[in-house]
């Protein structure tokens, strides 16, 4: 065994490291305080290259192996880039251009997939609707065939990008009778009739990232929209589970390291008591939390990663493992940051509030730890 | 980076099942063939690079018998103090024996009431040709069934370790000690009066500054033997576990149509996994030698020895009244997973040994 990164990635993480702490986490504080996106930090993302770090050269992309790009993942978070802006580039590059990369035409792929890795473009990915969270098999959005085109009917929900989305990767039953069998995914564009977007829901964190509603209300998409075949939809969605357990989880570890390079900052320069709060041996422990926490989930989330650049089927019990462990054990390591700066910690000031309320989502979003439970004690 | 488990890494694991499944006596009884068994199938002469190899192996032993890892590290540990503070001679009388486990070494560093930090009250003056050794040592692991002691003592000239022959006069163990769990490893108090030890058989005197070297040394060992244990208390409370939660109920449906306790059980596999890849993790950076390999050693401590504690709780709340019975391996598993939380590097210790080195890396003075 060997866990240890090349040189090649080690350098390529300093990169990452430098680049976000000088042009993006500058940013970050007031973009968050206002709920604002920022568009100009996402398109400096695809300048640097990582919007389209694994694409291949041809598609505007980077041609990078899985474990570096889960790694540049946990570095922004390690940076200090908020969770609302690394959800949007997860969301962006590995459930949208990423499930397009597998799965669209040449033409689409052609057409859309430099746009995405520059972040000229913006891509989303709809799947979960109001009476169809963890149950996908339960989607009512309809996609019916007429011709050569499809025509799309439903709503979706707690989609992130969705107020941006210039393409949108979208979930809808072409068979309701065949259950997982009838889903099928398309490439919906921005301005085609009949697509809008709702107004951007009020969240307690990740609040950069822009998450609402999508409507379809007779909406033709060209039969070349399809993407993969009919009735594949949902062998696709559980495709982006391998990159929603490694990629979009690790800048959640990334940023309880940024929390712990600012509370042990922070334990060193507070004095109280005559000393510096870092003398206190229950400061010191709140410091080993994060640590403990920070280095185990590192391995679980590498493991999928690994697997992935082996060419390796999706382990679903592993992955479950470590979506539940850095959704449900990064809560109390988040938790202790915030005290150990006590009401600093609880003002923004210091960034570790944001961190806390970011975090909540590991535990939810991209299936909840109760559905990881539920996969683990089924294959276990 | 590489996940893979290479064949070198699992083959002393392998043995080690093997030797598991011909030989169903784990009873304190059989601490003395045990130990030869290890010895022969290559367990205690595992040497430095061998970490993850070790590991595996400690965790296979632990699923089955805890104790015997701690009989088995401690053996390895002895041998390692003769092999860094030996002289040839030494070396050479005592270290093919205790590799291969056909003699075997209790240590004897702890003793009652006296922080190890403090220095040894055991004094060891010197005596003719040797030394004469007094003092107090407990609890000794094994004491009864070995054949040296290695003692930690003071002498004039600094700090020595001592091979006592068990059966030397004025060597008296006592009664085993009642402990809340390993009753195999008989823990008791030993007396030492005016015990004489050929120079031969010691190690040192060593410098002053060499004592701190030996606690670390001793709780290295104990951190690494205490993260195998855990993991094998891990493996066999989600074992017995899942066997009761499947298993048919009379009247009734198994506990594992209750979806808590699926819940549950899927809480403690990843608790296991995650205790596993990092004490990999520890022990791959151990063997490479890597500047990380202390601070994730700690880490993978206190990860794995408190999952211990919480899955073994886990597990008795889901075999319920069955688990509570005093013999049950999941009621043991509860007492066991404590000591690993106390040895070596307690979690207290540890927590304060990882923030010292997050301090030291991220907010230098």
């Amino acid at each position: 065994m060997d866990f240890t990164f090349s040189e090649e990635q080690q350098a390529y993480r300093r990169q990452v490291l430098a680049f976000a702490r000088k042009e993006i986490v500058p940013r970050c504080r007031e973009h968050d305080l206002r709920g604002e996106f920022d568009r100009q930090a996402f398109r400096r993302l695809g300048e640097f290259g990582l919007l389209g770090l694994h694409l291949p050269e041809e598609y505007g992309g980077a041609g990078a192996d899985v474990v570096t790009t889960v790694m540049a993942g946990e570095a922004l978070g390690e940076a200090g880039v908020d969770g609302g802006l690394c959800l949007a580039y997860g969301a962006h590059t590995f459930l949208c251009a990423d499930t397009l990369l597998r799965h669209g035409s040449e033409e689409l792929k052609r057409c859309l997939l430099p746009g995405l890795a520059s972040g000229e473009l913006v891509g989303c990915m709809g799947l979960t609707e109001p009476g169809a969270g963890s149950d996908v098999a339960a989607l009512r959005t309809r996609a019916e065939r007429r011709g050569d085109e499809f025509v799309l009917n439903g709503s979706k929900i707690f989609i992130t990008n969705g107020p941006l989305a210039d393409v949108a990767v979208v979930y809808a039953k072409t068979d309701p009778a065949a259950g997982h069998a009838g889903i099928s995914a398309f490439v919906v564009e921005r301005g085609t009739p009949g697509f809008s977007a709702g107004p951007p829901l009020h969240k307690l964190g990740v609040r950069t990232s822009q998450t609402s509603e999508l409507f379809f209300d007779d909406c033709r998409v060209p039969a070349g929209n399809l993407l993969g075949t009919e009735g594949a939809g949902f062998l696709m969605a559980m495709q982006t589970v391998e990159w929603d357990r490694s990629a979009l989880v690790a800048p959640f570890i990334g940023s309880v390291s940024y929390a712990l390079e600012r509370g042990a900052r922070y334990a060193r320069e507070r004095v109280q008591f005559g000393r510096p709060i870092a003398e206190f041996e229950a400061v010191r422990a709140k410091l080993a939390e994060l640590t403990l926490f920070i280095e185990a989930a590192r391995g679980l989330v590498y493991r999928i990663a690994w697997c992935k650049d082996q060419g390796r089927p999706l382990n679903h019990l592993e992955a479950a493992v470590a979506k539940l462990f850095v959704g449900d054990w990064s809560l109390g390591p988040a938790n202790a940051a915030l005290t150990l700066f006590g009401g600093y910690g609880y003002c923004h000031e210091y960034d570790v509030e944001r961190v806390f309320r970011d975090g909540r989502l590991a535990a939810i979003g991209g299936g909840t730890s109760e559905i990881q439970k539920m996969i683990i004690s089924k294959l276990m | 980076m590489d996940y893979e488990l290479k064949p070198e890494e699992t083959a002393l694991a392998a043995r080690v099942e093997a030797l598991l499944g011909a030989n169903p006596d784990l009873t304190a009884g059989a601490a003395r063939a045990w130990l030869a068994r290890l010895g022969e199938c290559g367990y205690l002469a595992a040497g430095p690079g061998a970490d993850v190899a070790r590991l595996l192996a400690g965790k296979a032993l632990a699923a089955r018998a805890p104790w015997l890892v701690f009989a088995a590290e401690l053996q390895r540990l002895a041998a390692e103090l003769v092999a860094e503070h030996g002289a040839l001679a030494q070396r050479e009388a005592l270290l093919p024996a205790l590799r291969a486990g056909t003699r075997v070494a209790a240590l004897a560093f702890s003793e009652p009431g006296r922080p190890l930090e403090a220095g040894p009250a055991c004094r060891a003056e010197p005596a003719g040709e040797g030394y004469a050794l007094s003092g107090q040592k407990g609890p000794v692991s094994l004491a009864a069934c070995c054949d040296w002691l290695a003692v930690l003592a003071a002498t004039p000239r600094g700090p020595a370790v001592l091979f006592v022959e068990r059966a030397a006069p004025g060597v008296e163990p006592g009664a085993p000690l009642e402990s809340f769990g390993y009753a195999e490893l008989e823990g008791r108090p030993v007396s030492l009066r005016e015990v004489r030890v050929p120079a031969g058989q010691v190690l040192g005197p060593l410098p002053a500054a060499a004592l701190p070297g030996l606690i670390a040394a001793l709780r290295r060992a104990e951190d690494r033997l205490a993260t195998a244990a855990a993991l094998g208390l891990l493996a066999r409370c989600l074992e017995e576990a899942r066997a009761a939660a499947s298993a048919p109920r009379e009247g009734g449906k198994p506990a594992a149509s209750h979806q808590l306790v699926r819940f549950e059980l899927a809480e403690m596999l990843t608790q296991l996994q995650t205790a596993e890849l990092l004490a990999l993790r520890a022990a791959a950076a151990a063997a490479a030698g890597s500047p990380e390999a202390e601070r994730l050693g700690l880490c993978a401590k206190v990860f794995a020895s408190e999952a211990a504690c919480r899955v073994s709780d886990q597990a008795l709340g889901i075999l319920a009244g069955a688990g509570y019975l005093r013999s049950h391996p999941v009621a043991r598993a509860l007492a066991e997973a404590r000591l690993g939380c106390l040895a070596g590097h307690s979690s207290h210790a540890a927590r304060l040994a990882l923030a010292d080195d997050v301090l030291a890396r991220l907010a230098p003075v």
